[in-house]
């Protein structure tokens, strides 16, 4: 019996490595010199503590690797003025008959705008109960963590842990130095992209974390160890001053870790993403020029009703719509830019590709619609308006020359300049 | 085909001429396509080999709604021939859309039904089956074996901002099977290998009928939400309806599988920011004992002016099984992760991470898989100026880590003009063995208008027994990727027209390597009366 518990019991230490106590927010169960700190969350190292906003209260559980016997739990109480932050946490891991617990007292403190630092005193208690062995012991130890601000954008930051371990081995069955480095990149309000490189009891490993925050009200997190090829998420929804989260690791052998957490802040807020327009807005959509509605046309913004249904006309009488075709049916430039972004299929602007004159010569005789395309394209480039041009090239094909000839000379819009060229051009 | 088969396809554009005579009498616009190829595709996704085979089809479209296709297919390598048909109805009476012929479907995010989908050996393949795609889509290849055959009428009422529709959908189809795995009632083989078996061959002479029937149903609200749920079953019976089990020899089918029930709840929203969905499904294998297993596939997008960042995952339970899957088949745990950022207008860098292990050995293995990639990439698009950049590893493990493949691919395409365009674009790939290469040049000249001729030069160095996959510039129109093994020059040429809506294309391709020498003829005209 003895035998098999200090097996297990070697086991669940080379494990603490994995299971080790941890928030949602921390992804893993690594010492991490910097994370993202624009959410409520608890600080995991002393030297971010001075970016604290306020009171915060933090309780969260975990099960590790979805095994049954295992649970994590940890509480927090965390204060920060913006020029200094105190925090005392309590964690514990194991099961019923081996319990981790470590008692932390941290305080921090920015000695300049750019730089900033943190101590942390620990005590750690290992409780071993079984029917036949019962044991307990107890260790305190420092950890030292300093931050670089010197832009917005850029945080760089290291932390070493059981400094008094180190030096003089004391507990150095108990409590397993970790020293990490890390890198903080923030491109815009609202995201950023943290790694940290952790020397652990057992290997360096190299952890990728990005935090977002969509809304104001929604806070997500990813990442991805690479020495064990593990991976993390994160969400946190923020209701008043309560943030909820809930975290899942999934690691390829030992499985998920499913853990929550729950935190209370006085200063409560989350950092969003810029979006530059209102979140929740409609998604834009680009309509098919080739089978739009007129209806459809006017949901694009700066498009007139006018403008949508001489389209639809065009593009019924003449063809496809060109983007020359937009400027000869009168819309503007504003309208056209509009119109472009939120629309596909238009044809090709550019058509005088197609052979050239040579070419041309030898082609048999254009169909209908393409003659009404073409006596349309002349008379749209000699100044007449789009409307009149689509009914004289229209009238002109139908062979009915009585009805041109007719409704040529009464037309009172037309001067007689215009009257020849229409004439001219539709007769060929 | 089978007389049977026929006799179906007669009465469905029996009963459909009759529905569209008012339409072609009414004489709204028609469109007829015509189409006709000649090419090198794999055709059966488990052997990942190439055949030459022609293709040949026509399409008729009428007022926007109504849609026939017929595509033949004669796979030269093989002797044989196959022909797909589909009639694709749109609008009937303001409430009804009708599909019928070979029809592909796609539920959620293709958890449990989507297209499937050819996977290649290459090691960069990635087997999630999270994508989106069109709930009916009509199968027009020419190839029957991953299609269903059958109908799918899809009924809808449109409000305002909201959108309901119900599909309830059925497909027979037709495959052969040993005389000895009939009259045993069982066979060894997956639908997966019997949706191969569309002809007699060899053994395989008495037909039988792979049923799969269902419903789906949904809600699209104000663009934003999209909630689907669906349920069908798969059943394998025989001409006289008796019951016949599949994957006999497989460890989870507990002596071979009589029907499965799958059933899934699909639930979206998507803006220009935010996306998320999320599909917990359920398949239920029945045999001497019932096998029920859970599944979940879930995503989350976010994007502004400056990043985006996507995170996908999928888990199953060990018994969870998806026949019509657009991924894997198995179940399985995915994770991946992509993160872009745009520090300059033009310039988008990121990487991504992909993990996928599988939770049940696979065919004849007695242990586990799995699988990291990471990828860190860059792309610029200055206008005329594009250059794309990669450097991916792959870590394929099973009981320890194992098979390190690393890639790093650069390409570069100039187009000074609107008619000249030039690419380069080089790839290394290092194995446990060495490292191989392949570079290659390409020209493209637009002409008339309508005319492009592509001319490409492509130098393999392979240096491992891993072979390289990649692609032979210009690119192929149906299988962009290739599979080296041998050292060697590639010359490939590449003519296309492009008018309105007629084109051809024809290409060339030569490659000498240092075992074989192989030469590549690929056209496809379509033509539109």
């Amino acid at each position: 019996m003895n035998l098999s518990l200090i097996i297990y019991t070697m086991m669940i230490c080379y494990g603490a490595f994995e299971y080790k106590t941890g928030s949602p927010d921390s992804l893993f169960p690594v010492q991490s010199a910097i994370h993202d700190y624009t959410s409520p969350v608890v600080m995991m190292t002393p030297a971010l503590l001075p970016f604290a906003d306020g009171l915060l209260l933090n309780s969260s559980a975990g099960r590790p690797s979805s095994e049954k016997i295992l649970a994590t739990g940890s509480s927090a109480i965390q204060y920060g003025s913006g020029d200094y932050g105190l925090q005392m946490s309590w964690n514990s891991f194991g099961a019923d008959f081996y319990r981790e617990h470590a008692f932390s007292l941290k305080a921090g403190y920015s000695f300049l705008p750019f730089l900033h630092a943190g101590i942390s005193e620990n005590f750690y208690i290992l409780k071993i109960a079984t029917s036949e062995l019962s044991l307990e012991r107890k260790a305190a130890d420092t950890d030292f963590a300093m931050i670089l601000t010197p832009f917005s954008w850029l945080n760089a930051a290291f932390i070493q842990t059981g400094i008094m371990t180190s030096l003089n081995g004391k507990n150095s069955g108990l409590i397993y130095p970790e020293r990490s480095a890390g890198i903080l990149l923030k491109p815009g309000d609202g995201f950023s992209l943290t790694w940290n490189f952790t020397d652990t009891a057992i290997e360096r490993v190299n952890t990728f974390t990005a935090a977002i925050n969509p809304a104001s009200f929604f806070s997500v997190r990813g990442g991805y160890c690479r020495e064990n090829s593990s991976f993390a998420a994160s969400f946190g929804i923020l209701a008043n001053e309560f943030f909820v989260s809930y975290g899942l690791r999934y690691h390829p052998y030992l499985g998920y870790t499913h853990s929550i957490g729950l935190t209370f802040a006085l200063n409560a807020q989350i950092e969003s993403l810029d979006y530059g327009k209102p979140l929740f807005s409609s998604p834009k959509k680009k309509i098919n020029i080739r089978t739009a509605t007129s209806d459809d046309l006017v949901k694009i913004d700066g498009l007139s009703r006018m403008s949508a249904e001489r389209i639809i006309l065009y593009r019924r009488k003449i063809g496809p719509v060109t983007e020359k075709a937009l400027l000869q049916i009168g819309m503007t430039g504003e309208e056209i830019d509009a119109f472009e972004d939120s629309v596909y299929g238009l044809e090709r602007a550019v058509r005088n590709r197609e052979g050239g004159k040579d070419f041309r010569k030898f082609r048999k005789k254009p169909p209908r619609s393409e003659r009404i395309k073409q006596k349309f394209r002349r008379l749209i480039d000699g100044g007449i308006p789009a409307f009149t041009a689509i009914t004289y090239s229209e009238l002109s094909e139908k062979g009915e020359n009585e009805e041109f000839n007719n409704r040529l000379q009464n037309d009172n819009s037309l001067n007689e300049e215009q009257k020849k060229l229409i004439e001219k051009t539709c007769s060929e | 085909m089978h007389k049977k088969n026929f006799s179906k396809i007669f009465t469905y554009a029996a009963v459909l001429i009759i529905m569209l005579i008012p339409e072609i009498s009414s004489g709204k616009n028609y469109e007829v396509e015509i189409k006709s190829g000649v090419s090198s595709e794999v055709l059966d996704y488990e052997t990942d080999l190439e055949k030459i085979i022609i293709r040949g089809g026509t399409s008729v479209k009428l007022s926007d709604t109504f849609n026939f296709d017929l595509t033949a297919l004669r796979n030269i390598d093989d002797k044989t021939s196959s022909f797909t048909w589909s009639i694709d109805v749109e609008e009937i009476s303001g409430f009804m859309n009708f599909t019928s012929g070979n029809y592909n479907l796609h539920f959620g995010s293709g958890l449990m039904m989507g297209k499937t989908s050819y996977f290649s050996g290459d090691p960069f393949t990635k087997k999630i089956s999270i994508s989106k795609d069109r709930t009916i889509s009509v199968s027009k290849g020419g190839n029957p074996e991953y299609s269903f055959y059958g109908a799918a009428p899809c009924f809808y009422k449109d409000f305002e901002n909201l959108k309901l529709y119900f599909i309830p959908f059925f497909s027979d189809q037709r495959r052969f099977i040993s005389y000895e795995s009939l009259d045993a009632g069982i066979i060894d083989s997956s639908l997966y290998t019997l949706n191969t078996k569309i002809r007699k061959s060899g053994n395989n002479t008495e037909p039988v009928n792979v049923l799969n029937y269902g419903i789906a149903a949904g809600i699209k609200a104000s663009e934003f939400f999209n909630i689907q749920t669906y349920y069908f079953e798969t059943d394998l019976k025989g001409d006289s309806g008796e019951d016949i089990l599949w994957d006999g020899d497989k460890y989870y089918a507990g002596g071979g599988i009589d029907l499965i029930r799958n059933s899934g709840f699909f639930a979206e929203y998507t803006d220009r920011n935010i996306s998320f969905f999320i599909e917990p499904a359920m398949s239920s294998i029945k045999n001497e004992n019932t096998f029920t297993d859970f599944a979940i596939a879930w995503g989350i997008g976010i994007r502004n002016s400056i990043m985006n960042f996507n995170m996908k995952g999928k888990n199953c339970g060990t018994n969870f099984h998806s026949e019509y899957s657009s991924g894997s088949r198995t179940p399985e745990r995915i994770w991946e992760v992509q993160c872009g950022l745009y520090p300059l207008k033009y310039l988008e860098t990121g990487f991504i991470l992909y993990s996928e292990k599988d939770l049940t050995p696979s065919y004849n293995k007695d242990y586990i898989e799995g699988s990291i990639q990471e990828e860190i990439f860059a792309v610029l698009n200055a206008g005329y100026l594009n250059v794309n950049f990669n450097v991916k590893r792959k870590e394929h493990y099973s009981t320890d880590r194992e098979d390190t493949t690393d890639q790093a691919n650069l390409s570069a395409s100039i187009t000074p003009g609107e008619r000249f365009f030039f690419k380069l674009k080089t790839s290394a790939q290092k194995s446990y063995d060495g490292t191989s290469y392949i570079s290659g040049g390409e020209m493209k000249l637009l002409f008339l208008g309508y005319m492009a001729l592509s001319l490409g030069y492509t130098r393999i160095i392979i240096n491992t027994e891993m072979p390289f996959y990649a692609v032979i510039t210009p690119a192929t129109e149906h299988s962009s990727i290739s599979r080296f093994t041998d050292s060697g020059n590639a010359g490939s040429m590449n003519l296309r027209y492009k008018k309105d809506k007629d084109s051809f294309y024809i290409r060339g391709t030569i490659i000498k390597t240092d075992s074989d020498n192989e030469c590549q003829i690929e056209s496809a005209l379509t033509l539109i009366f």
